[in-house]
């Protein structure tokens, strides 16, 4: 206690010098709170984005489809979707569950004809699902229309279709004979993701369904209320289709998103530059405050140690000052953290399209506690590790020595 | 009882080639409750005594037993405990903690021996003792130079050290002051019974001590008592 208050005001005896290391300390943690936040943002983001514009929280495939699906596609379908839909449904945190019938095929405007990606899909389920799907003109599907379509942007552009077109979709039957269907534009959309802008088509899945002579679907596109329950509902529904006895496999969505789990990878990388520099930073300034105040106090140390102050007390008390300089520091720079972070979320910070997409967005900085304590715990850290050389030079010190420099 | 032995103490001191004797065999001892000065011209070697006797130097040879204790057989931790339980310091620059106020620097050794109880009733007391129980709050800046040691007269005192050691208590204050902090030193010595050991140049303050002990180039050249 008494250490702990010689430290304190040992601390404030040199104010200006002591306000600029605690002013270094509380900007690394303001750097490390703001950029960790923006980049916690992006990852919610971005994370959210994929989730809620077509991935879903996980999907449910036949056993094989994941691996072979994409050369024989209609070998590995799930057979009486309705009733597995239903079975779940009847787990806890799933809020949806939308089956997905993808092929291949021809769309033509009798004119032009191009190559697409079909996706029929349940028009009331997938609007959840679509949140980052935006229709740039006329509507989007709707259960009364089951030859209405609509079409990506890219892909609406290249045959010059718009709301109200008719157009004729030719496929593969699941059999293999050639079947064809007239349809109706009654929208265009982007998503944000260009690629699939440029070569999508949507469809009530019931058309598909029929278009390809079948009554099954190859995905159930599962949506629970929250993303940190993917886990555990993923643990419930394998238990349960292995009751079930089903031939199911499930993917969350973290397997299925290749872009973001490499855009995460890529900030991570910077993220971890900057934490080395600002580490550095702080190490530098309370190590030359330490420094100083050890040379300053040469002539002290020799009089605390005449009188019977033993050298490990000596390091303890340099140790503690630093100690105190990071807490007060971090303190002051989680509260600056905390105070920018809502002003910038306030603000915004306008985004450019990320690569592939069309879509700009708006920034913010999220305030996650596991940040702000690794801020703190590394401000604490580097000053008591920046102040244990300074701290361990006063306590070698020859006593005799150290006291000539009291004058 | 002796409280102080040195047995042939010798101190070298080597700056670069050269080797500079600081002492030789030296031969004191000293008994519990004298009020005792060392004296002699400067560079004599009353400072580098003093310290081996403070537990704070150790010699190059020789013998030095406090309170008892060989001392030069003792780890720097075990040295800091004599210090810390047998030892006061007077310096000549007071030597005063400046960001503790008066009372804080008064319980310093006080906290040192991990004393837990009635330690506010010492440090009261001691100050009073010498004649600063008003300014116990006041910062060391705030204090006139004979104020200030007083102040670390109260401090040598308060753990009730079987000895204190003065290196020119009075070599930063006029001679009027010198001379009263020398008889408050006297006065508690009497009181007390605490031995103290100071070095001085200067005459009139060497004459208020009972034992004079005069060095020369390191060695004793005389050893008086004025009573
Ligand atoms: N750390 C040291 N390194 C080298 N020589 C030293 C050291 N300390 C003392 N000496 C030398 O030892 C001799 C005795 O010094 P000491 O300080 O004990 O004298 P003193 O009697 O206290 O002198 P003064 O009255 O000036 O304080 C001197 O010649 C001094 O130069
Ligand atoms: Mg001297």
């Amino acid at each position: 206690m008494y250490n702990l208050r010689l430290a304190f005001k040992n601390i404030f005896r040199n104010r200006t010098r002591s306000l600029i290391t605690l002013g270094a300390i509380a900007f690394g943690c303001i750097s490390l709170i703001i950029a960790g936040g923006f980049m916690e943002d992006i990852f919610f983001k971005l994370r959210e984005s994929y989730i809620h514009s077509f991935l879903g929280h996980m999907q449910v495939y036949r056993k094989g489809f994941f691996e072979k699906g994409a050369a024989r596609p209609f070998d590995f379908m799930i057979s009486d979707p309705v009733a597995v839909e239903k079975r779940i449904l009847s787990v806890e945190h799933v809020r949806l569950v939308a089956p997905r019938l993808e092929f291949s095929g021809l769309l033509s405007t009798g004119d032009t004809t191009v190559s697409f990606i079909g996706q029929g899909i349940s028009p009331h389920e997938e609007k959840e699902l679509s949140n980052f799907l935006f229709i740039s003109s006329g509507e989007n599907l709707s259960g009364g229309d089951p030859y209405g379509i609509i079409l990506g942007k890219g892909l609406a552009r290249s045959i010059n279709a718009k709301p109200g077109d008719p157009l004729v979709i030719l496929t593969n039957t699941k059999g293999g004979a050639i079947n064809a269907l007239d349809v109706t534009v009654k929208g265009v959309f982007y998503t944000a993701s260009k690629a699939f802008d440029d070569r999508a088509v949507r469809l009530p899945i019931g058309t598909a369904q029929k278009l390809l002579h079948t009554d099954d679907v190859q995905t159930l596109v599962v949506l629970l209320d929250r993303t940190d329950n993917t886990g555990a509902v993923m643990k419930n529904l394998s238990a349960m289709f292995k009751k079930d006895g089903l031939d199911l496999e499930i993917k969350p969505w973290y397997e299925l998103a290749d872009f973001y789990n490499k855009t995460v990878a890529l900030y991570k990388r910077q993220f971890m530059v900057l934490k080395i520099i600002i580490a550095i930073v702080v190490v530098l300034s309370v190590f030359n405050t330490m420094n100083m105040s050890v040379l300053e106090r040469v002539g002290e140390v020799g009089t605390i140690m005449a009188l019977g102050t033993k050298k490990r007390t000596v390091v303890a008390l340099f140790i503690t000052e630093g100690l105190i300089l990071g807490a007060i520091g971090g303190i002051i720079g989680l509260a600056g953290g905390y105070l920018l972070a809502s002003v910038i979320s306030y603000v915004g910070i306008p985004m450019p399209p990320p690569p592939g997409s069309t879509a700009s967005w708006t920034a913010q900085v999220k305030v996650v506690p596991g940040v702000f304590l690794y801020a703190f715990v590394l401000a604490i850290a580097t000053s008591a590790v920046s102040s244990f050389y300074p701290a361990f030079k006063a306590s070698r010190l020859e006593i005799a020595e150290a006291l000539r420099h009291n004058i | 009882m002796k409280i102080v032995y040195v047995g042939k103490v010798t101190k070298e001191f080597h700056l670069g080639s050269t080797v500079v004797n600081a002492l030789r065999d030296i031969d004191l001892t000293v008994e519990s409750g004298e009020f005792m000065a060392i004296a002699g011209p400067s560079g004599s070697g009353k400072s580098t005594l003093l310290n081996i006797i403070g537990c704070i130097e150790r010699p190059t040879s020789g013998e030095v037993r406090i309170d008892g204790v060989d001392v030069l057989n003792l780890s720097s931790n075990e040295l800091a405990q004599v210090r810390a339980a047998r030892i006061g310091f007077i310096f000549q620059t007071f030597n005063l903690l400046p960001v503790l106020s008066v009372a804080e620097n008064v319980e310093y050794p006080l906290h040192l021996k991990r004393e837990r109880d009635g330690k506010a009733g010492k440090v009261a007391s001691i100050l009073k003792e010498v004649g600063l129980e008003r300014f116990s709050r006041h910062k060391p800046a705030e204090l006139s130079g004979g104020q200030r040691q007083r102040v670390a007269i109260a401090r040598a005192l308060v753990g009730s050290p079987s000895i204190i050691l003065a290196d020119e208590p009075t070599a930063n204050l006029d001679h009027n002051t010198g001379t009263e902090i020398l008889n408050l030193m006297k006065g508690l010595n009497k009181k007390f019974g605490t031995t103290f050991i100071f070095s001085t140049h200067d005459q009139k303050i060497m004459a208020l001590a009972d034992r004079v002990v005069e060095l020369r180039d390191g060695m004793t050249a005389g050893d008086r008592c004025t009573t």
